[in-house]
């Protein structure tokens, strides 16, 4: 790895030259990592050159490394990938994150008056990551795990580029639904009748955003659909009786449902963040009315009603209807 | 008459269609987004579309001018309507606008080049080579070349435009459309149609080029055609531009450009700015070589000279230094439109002085008919 210092990145750029037998070739540029110390000073000085510099296209991702510096993620070796940093990329992709685009759309939400910018968060495992600041929810996260780094969540920063707070793996998946972007994901719910945990292999995955203005009264009707195959069934229930069927559904559409409200419910009291667009919902539906609520929307966010509503649809159960190793006596349905 | 020099050329009315075509939709796509979409935000495909509008009938009224005196061309057309003097000088803006064109468009098209191929390359180096080029297309064929050259051009800038919009949908949102209309406004989108309008009023050159046809009335529909269609392309890439960058695209020097650069599909078809590129170079091309035929050819016609070539070899050094000496892009890409080619080019050049000559010479032909 070779670095360069410098007070913006070109003079940096220039210093890392020295370094290098070759010349840099920006076009290669496939990620930008960015430490949380710099995140939690801001980022308006240094995004500039990524959209003025002509050898740069605006594709490619844009990270911020919890708890590290985006030097020891640059250095962080990885089991498998002998370039670290492809590491993120590729695992954004795969988990069926918005691959790719992240750095245009912070960009957007940076310049727009009322979106919050996002970004996706990683984690660096072994003796590297220090216990990172905890400001969200973050109880369920290990953050000093060892083994390879990892994507963890999004952070979102406010008007100024200054990190506002974090949103832990789950809850940025169900986010990335909502927005949009989410191509795939693996839907986990306990089912209380069959005594056990079931996942769909949700695809087709879509999401509408209706904002309802009646009189003062903001009310957002959020609804996330999908389809898919269920792989995984630790119940004894029988899935090939559709009852069982439409029993699963109902477990996952309602603990999606409560997860949704109540990560979007934490954002509106905690942070007055809308990280989730519905400032453009708005905007889009109610033009006029937008033209007066935009100039104090995390007001306006905070107070709106949020009714979350969850479709998924079972379409294929797999290879088998009961769990295999089940005693007939014990298969429900 | 076009016969008023040796050998006289002929084009055909599909040549028409593919000049029309060449020209419109290969600098407009690079120069006139940024402006379009900083008035009209998200509407800016709705200012295209004025703006379409506009350029046909900038076409249309050229057209009729010429239909009214077939086989003469705006210099001579002026003189015959308004008389010698007062006719010879109404067309001074137009060689104004040509011998500067010219230069700028060379200049503009270098730069370009120099920023996004050729960084070590003086610009003064790609300047010339161009300008080599179009003097020798122009003197060794004329308009007759030219024309066979865009019925070759033009047909690939269409499809790698269509190509490359289509290349774009995975990026596109097409809810970065909305709201339609009301952040804009009419007057927004009306300021926003400034700019593609005096591009599409380029066809203003129609009133050179008709008299070289068999039969001018024939080349109207076609060029209107042609600007229906290029229109049409350009609102296109316009609404794949806005719907993958939304309020970034107002920032942005070269919007489309950007756009191009930021498709991938399949992770492996990437970098296709390669061929917006060289599409644009083509249309450069074309666009140049017209220019200075036209500007020749006119110069001739105005001096009363034996052959239209001449003025060639005076035409292409001023224009050089015309647009060498602009200092920056800045100056070139943003001072010569907004001080000049907008305020006064679109309404005087390209609207008022057609309009005048049409409307006198529609007079003078009925006072002629009813005294004969």
């Amino acid at each position: 790895m070779v670095w360069g210092q410098g007070h913006d990145l070109l003079e940096a750029a220039q210093e890392l030259q020295t370094r290098l037998s070759r010349k840099i070739f920006l076009g290669h540029r496939r990620a930008i990592f960015i430490g949380e110390r710099l995140a939690q000073h801001g980022l308006t000085h240094i995004l500039d050159e990524y959209t003025r510099n002509p050898d740069l296209r605006l594709r490619g991702d844009i990270f911020m490394v919890r708890g590290g510096t985006a030097r020891a993620a640059l250095l962080a070796p990885h089991s498998f990938e002998r370039l670290p940093a492809l590491a993120d990329v590729k695992a954004l992709k795969t988990t069926g994150g918005p691959s790719d685009v992240t750095l245009r759309d912070f960009l957007i939400a940076a310049s727009s008056e009322t979106s919050i910018p996002t970004m996706q968060v990683i984690e660096l495992g072994g003796s590297e990551s220090e216990s990172g600041n905890d400001d969200g929810g973050s109880e369920n996260e290990n953050s000093a795990q060892k083994g390879d780094r990892k994507i963890v969540g999004t952070a979102f920063f406010d008007k100024h580029l200054r990190l506002m707070g974090f949103l832990p793996l789950k809850e940025a998946i169900l986010r990335q639904w909502m927005i949009g972007g989410l191509s795939h994901q693996f839907v986990t719910s306990f089912i209380p009748q069959g005594g056990g945990y079931v996942t769909l292999d949700a695809i087709h995955l879509h999401s509408s955003i209706e904002p309802v203005l009646q009189g003062t009264q903001l009310t957002f009707f959020v609804t996330l659909k999908g389809r898919g195959t269920v792989r995984e069934n630790e119940t004894n229930l029988d899935l090939t009786q559709s009852k069982s069927l439409r029993i699963i559904e109902t477990y996952l559409n309602q603990d999606t449902a409560q997860s949704a409200q109540r990560m979007i419910e934490k954002m509106q009291s905690r942070y007055q963040a809308d990280i989730f667009g519905f400032d453009q919902s708005v905007h889009r539906k109610y033009p006029q009315a937008w033209k007066s609520m935009r100039r104090n929307w995390p007001s306006h966010f905070a107070s709106a009603r949020v009714v979350v509503n969850v479709k998924l649809v079972i379409r294929r159960s797999g290879l088998t209807g009961p769990s295999l190793e089940l005693q007939p006596d014990d298969i429900k349905g | 008459m076009n016969a008023s020099f040796a050998n006289p050329m002929r084009i055909s009315k599909w040549q028409i269609f593919w000049l029309v075509t060449c020209m419109e939709s290969g600098m407009s796509l690079l120069l006139t987004f940024q402006p379009a979409i900083k008035q009209a935000h998200q509407d800016a495909w709705m200012s295209l579309l004025l703006a379409g509008v506009i350029g046909g009938l900038v076409a249309f009224v050229s057209g009729r001018l010429s239909v009214l005196y077939p086989g003469q061309s705006l210099v001579t057309i002026s003189e015959t309507i308004l008389g010698k003097w007062l006719g010879k000088a109404i067309v001074i803006p137009y060689f104004v606008m040509w011998y500067s064109v010219i230069g700028i468009i060379l200049r503009q098209a270098c730069s370009f080049l120099h920023i996004a191929l050729f960084q070590q390359t003086p610009m003064w180096v790609l300047m010339s080579v161009l300008s080599l080029l179009i003097i020798y297309v122009t003197y060794a064929g004329g308009i007759e070349a030219i024309a066979r050259i865009s019925e070759v051009v033009g047909p690939i800038i269409l499809f790698t435009l269509l190509v490359v919009v289509l290349l774009n949908l995975n990026n596109v949102n097409l809810h970065n459309l909305l709201p339609v209309y009301t952040d804009s406004g009419w007057l927004n989108i009306v300021k926003g149609s400034f700019a593609p309008a005096s591009f599409f009023g380029e066809s203003v050159m129609l009133t050179m080029l008709l008299p070289f046809l068999s039969s001018p009335q024939s080349g109207i529909p076609k060029a209107l055609w042609a600007i229906l269609i290029s229109d049409l392309i350009l609102v296109f890439a316009m609404v794949s531009v806005i719907a993958t960058f939304s309020i970034l695209s107002s920032k942005m020097l070269y919007p489309f450009f950007d756009m191009t650069r930021f498709i991938s599909v399949l992770d492996f078809i990437q970098n296709v700015d390669v061929f917006v590129v060289i599409v644009w170079i083509l249309s450069v091309f074309v666009k140049l070589s017209m220019y200075l035929f036209i500007s020749s050819y006119g110069t001739a016609q105005w001096l009363h000279l034996k052959t239209w070539r001449s003025p060639i070899w005076f035409i292409v050094p001023v224009s050089f230094v015309f647009g060498v000496a602009f200092r920056n892009a800045v100056t070139a890409s943003v001072d010569y439109p907004q001080k000049y080619w907008i305020p006064f080019v679109l309404p005087v050049n390209m609207l008022a002085i057609p309009l005048l000559l049409w409307f006198v010479g529609l007079l003078r032909k009925r006072k002629q008919g009813t005294s004969t």
